[in-house]
C-alpha cells in the first residue's frame, strides 16, 4: 500500500487545491457556535482549539466531504478533546450531525467517546488520535479492543523508537506526524490551555492570525541568518498563545554537584528554546525511507490554522518527495541530497535541520541496505 | 483521611520522616487521626529512564515497614524500550510485595498488569485522569461562562460512562492534582489529591537532558546523565501568572492550598510532595 498525505483543512474551498496538490487524505474539526457559547474555544470540542482551525459548521463539513469523495479523497474529522461529564449532552449532539455526513473515520482521543461509539454502533472507521499517548504496542492493544483501525504515533520518538514501535503494531495501521508545529511538549499529556488569547486579547491576537501574520512572521525568521532570527525571537515580546513558545526568564536552582559556570551554561540553553523560533515548523521528510519501510499508511502535515498557500506548498513538497522516493531506484544519501535542495527550492531558505525525526541516518539503514 | 508521602528518589526518604509533616499547610477540615504519613508514595510518573534499582525499592519498601506504612508504587509512561525494562521491575516488586497498589500513567502498562500481574491493585495515574492544569485559568476567570469553568474543574475519568469501565477494569483509586480552579466531582471513585506540586506538562525532548552541553536550539532525545537530580529550573513570564518550575522533563505549579472540604470530593488520601517528584 502506497503511503498517504494526509493534509489538514480549515476551509471547504482548500479541498480542491490540496487534492490537485496530492492530499489523498484530510482532517477537519467542527467548532460550532452552540459548543463554543457553551465552552468557548478554549474548551474546544477537538484538540485545535484556535478559532482559525476549525469549520464553522456541519454544512461546511458535509461540503469538505462530498467534494473530497469526488476526488477521490477521504476525510477524518477530529473529535478528539476530552470531556467532562456535563459536556455529554452535547458531544452527543455533535455526533449525531456527524453521523448524517459520509466521513471515512473520526478522530478520537477521549476512551469515555470510544465506548459511546461502541455503544450507538458507530459504522465508520475509529482512529486513536495522538492524545492517547500510543507510545508501546500494548497501549495499541489495548485501544484496538475499541474497534480502531488506526493509530496516529505521537511525536517526540526517536526515528529507531518510531520504526520499533510501528513494526510492533502489525494488528492497526499506523500515521505518524511529518510536517509542522514544532512543540517540546506531549501533545497528549500537556495540560496547558490553548487558545485562551482568543479570550484575553481577543482581536489584537485572533485578527493576525486570520490573516496569516504568524506564519509570515516565522517565514520572515527562517530567511534571516539563524544568529539573527534567534535574537529577534528571544528579545521581542510575543505574546504567544502557545506556553512553550514564551520567551521566559529563566532561573536555575543547583540542587547538588553542579558549579555556577555549569549552571550558567543551562540557563542560557534553556533560554534559547523559549520563543517562537523554537516553534519553526520541522519537517520529516528525510525520515519518508524509513517511515515507507516501517509500513505506515499515512503521513499528517500540522497545521489547520496555516493560510490555503501554506497547506498547498506542504502537501506538494511532501508529494514530490514521497514520489522521489517511491518511483526511482536511489539509495538514501542521494534521496537525503535531494530532499536538501527541494526543500530550500519549495521554502526559499536552507534547511535548518529543525527534525521531526533528528536521528535519521543515510549511512544506517535498518534493512541495512542504502535503499 | 490516608496521609501519605510521595518521593521518587530514593535520597529524599529522610524529608518523609515524621517531624517532615505539613502540618501548617493542611487546612483543619482535612486534619483527622493522627498527624503523621501512613504510606509512602515511590516511583516515577514521568520518565522511563528513571528506573528505581531494585536496591532502591528495597530500601523503600523497608522504610514503609519500618515505620508502620502502606506501600504505594508509581509507574511512567512508556515507550517499547521502557515496556521492557519496567516489566522487569514489576517483576520484581511483585516478587517483594505480591499485591501492592500500583499507579498506572499508560495504558499499556494497565495492559500489561492485567495480563501479568493482576493482583496488584490499580490505580489511575494522574497523566491518565486528564485533568486540565494550566495556570491561565486564573486569568480566565470572569471572562469565560461558569460553563467552561465547570468543565475545567471537571475532568473525563469521572464522567459516569468512563468511571464505570475504569471500575470494570479493576482501577478502585484515581490520583488528581490541586488544580488552580478547583475540582468538582458527582463521582464517588475514592481520590488522592497530590500537593503542593501539579504536574502542568511533560515531553521526552527533555530540557534538562545535557542543558550544560547543547547547541542552542537543539531539540532532540539525548541519553540521559540524571542532570535532573542536580538542576531544576524556574521560569517566568508576564502572560503566565504563576511561577512554573521545570525539573528533569516535566513542568510543574505549585499550590499548597487545599479546597475546603475534602468529604464532598470523595478525596480520602493526600499526597504530599516534600520535593517535585522527579
Amino acid at each position: 500500500m502506497n503511503m498517504k498525505i494526509l493534509s489538514p483543512l480549515s476551509k471547504p474551498d482548500e479541498v480542491t487545491p490540496l487534492v490537485e496538490a496530492g492530499a489523498e487524505e484530510f482532517y477537519a474539526g467542527v467548532l460550532d457556535t452552540a459548543w463554543r457559547k457553551k465552552y468557548t474555544n478554549v474548551g474546544s470540542i477537538n484538540r485545535r482549539e484556535w478559532s482559525v482551525s476549525n469549520l464553522e459548521s456541519y454544512d461546511d463539513l458535509d461540503r469538505v466531504v462530498r467534494t473530497a469523495h469526488k476526488l477521490g479523497a477521504k476525510v477524518y474529522p477530529p473529535m478528539n478533546a476530552l470531556y467532562s461529564a456535563h459536556q455529554y449532552e452535547s458531544l452527543n449532539r455533535n455526533l449525531e450531525e456527524m453521523r448524517k455526513i459520509p466521513v471515512d473515520a473520526l478522530i478520537v482521543a477521549d476512551p469515555g467517546l470510544l465506548l459511546t461509539l461502541k455503544e450507538t454502533g458507530w459504522d465508520r472507521e475509529i482512529h486513536i488520535s495522538t492524545g492517547c499517548t500510543t507510545f508501546n504496542h500494548r497501549t495499541a492493544l489495548f485501544y484496538s479492543e475499541f474497534g480502531a483501525t488506526r493509530i496516529v504515533i505521537p511525536r517526540h520518538q526517536n526515528i529507531t523508537e518510531m520504526v520499533r514501535l510501528a513494526k510492533s503494531i502489525d494488528f492497526m495501521e499506523k500515521e505518524c506526524f511529518i510536517f509542522n508545529s514544532g512543540c517540546k511538549n506531549i501533545d497528549g499529556f500537556c495540560t496547558y490551555h490553548h487558545g485562551a488569547n482568543e479570550i484575553l486579547h481577543k482581536g489584537s491576537y485572533k485578527l493576525p492570525k486570520k490573516l496569516g501574520l504568524d506564519y509570515a512572521f516565522l517565514k520572515t525568521l527562517r530567511r534571516l541568518p539563524q544568529c539573527m532570527a534567534k535574537k529577534i525571537a528571544r528579545f521581542c515580546n510575543l505574546k504567544s498563545d502557545s506556553a512553550c513558545l514564551l520567551n521566559y526568564k529563566v532561573t536555575p536552582h543547583i540542587l547538588k554537584d553542579w558549579t555556577p559556570a555549569q549552571a550558567g551554561k543551562a540557563k542560557k540553553w534553556l533560554e534559547s528554546t523559549f520563543n517562537i523560533y523554537s516553534g519553526l515548523d520541522p519537517c520529516g521528510v528525510c525520515a519518508i525511507p524509513d517511515l515507507v519501510e516501517a509500513g505506515l499508511v499515512s503521513i499528517k502535515i500540522v497545521g489547520r490554522e496555516n493560510p490555503t498557500y501554506k497547506k498547498v506548498m506542504d502537501v506538494k513538497f511532501l508529494r514530490r518527495m514521497l514520489d522521489l522516493w517511491e518511483k526511482n531506484d536511489m539509495s538514501r544519501t542521494e534521496y537525503k541530497q535531494e530532499a536538501k535542495k527541494a526543500y530550500k527550492e519549495v521554502y526559499d531558505a536552507p534547511c535548518q535541520e529543525w527534525c521531526y525525526y533528528p536521528e535519521t541516518s543515510f549511512e544506517r539503514t535498518l534493512s541495512g541496505k542504502d535503499r | 483521611m490516608e496521609y501519605a508521602a510521595f518521593i521518587s528518589n530514593i535520597e529524599n526518604i529522610d524529608r518523609i520522616k515524621n517531624d517532615g509533616f505539613p502540618s501548617d499547610l493542611i487546612p483543619d477540615s482535612w486534619k483527622e487521626n493522627t498527624l503523621s504519613f501512613n504510606r509512602l508514595y515511590f516511583g516515577q510518573e514521568f520518565c522511563e529512564k528513571l528506573i528505581p534499582s531494585t536496591n532502591d525499592i528495597g530500601k523503600a519498601l523497608d522504610f514503609a515497614q519500618n515505620n508502620n506504612m502502606e506501600f504505594t508504587f508509581l509507574t511512567p509512561f512508556v515507550t517499547e524500550d521502557g515496556l521492557e525494562k519496567w516489566e522487569k521491575i514489576l517483576e520484581y516488586m511483585h516478587g517483594m510485595k505480591p499485591g501492592a497498589e500500583v499507579v498506572i500513567n499508560d495504558m499499556g502498562i494497565f495492559h500489561l498488569i492485567r495480563e501479568r500481574f493482576p493482583d496488584f491493585k490499580r490505580v489511575l495515574g494522574r497523566l491518565l485522569t486528564k485533568q486540565k492544569r494550566g495556570p491561565r485559568i486564573l486569568r480566565m476567570k470572569g471572562k469565560v461562562p461558569d460553563e467552561t469553568i465547570e468543565h475545567f474543574q471537571r475532568f473525563n475519568a469521572d464522567a459516569p460512562k468512563l468511571a464505570g469501565f475504569y471500575k470494570n477494569l479493576g482501577f478502585t483509586r484515581i490520583e488528581l492534582d490541586n488544580t488552580l480552579q478547583g475540582i468538582s466531582r458527582d463521582n464517588e471513585t475514592p481520590a488522592s489529591l497530590y500537593f503542593p506540586y501539579i504536574y502542568v506538562s511533560t515531553t521526552r525532548m527533555c530540557l534538562t537532558n545535557q542543558c550544560d552541553d547543547r547547541k542552542e536550539s537543539m531539540r532532540a532525545i539525548f541519553p540521559c546523565k540524571k542532570e535532573c537530580r542536580q538542576i531544576h529550573f524556574t521560569i517566568e513570564h508576564g502572560e503566565i501568572p504563576i511561577p512554573v518550575t521545570i525539573a528533569g522533563n516535566t513542568q510543574f505549579i505549585y499550590n499548597d492550598r487545599l479546597p475546603e472540604s475534602p468529604d464532598n470530593l470523595h478525596i480520602d488520601r493526600l499526597v504530599y510532595e516534600p520535593c517535585v517528584p522527579v
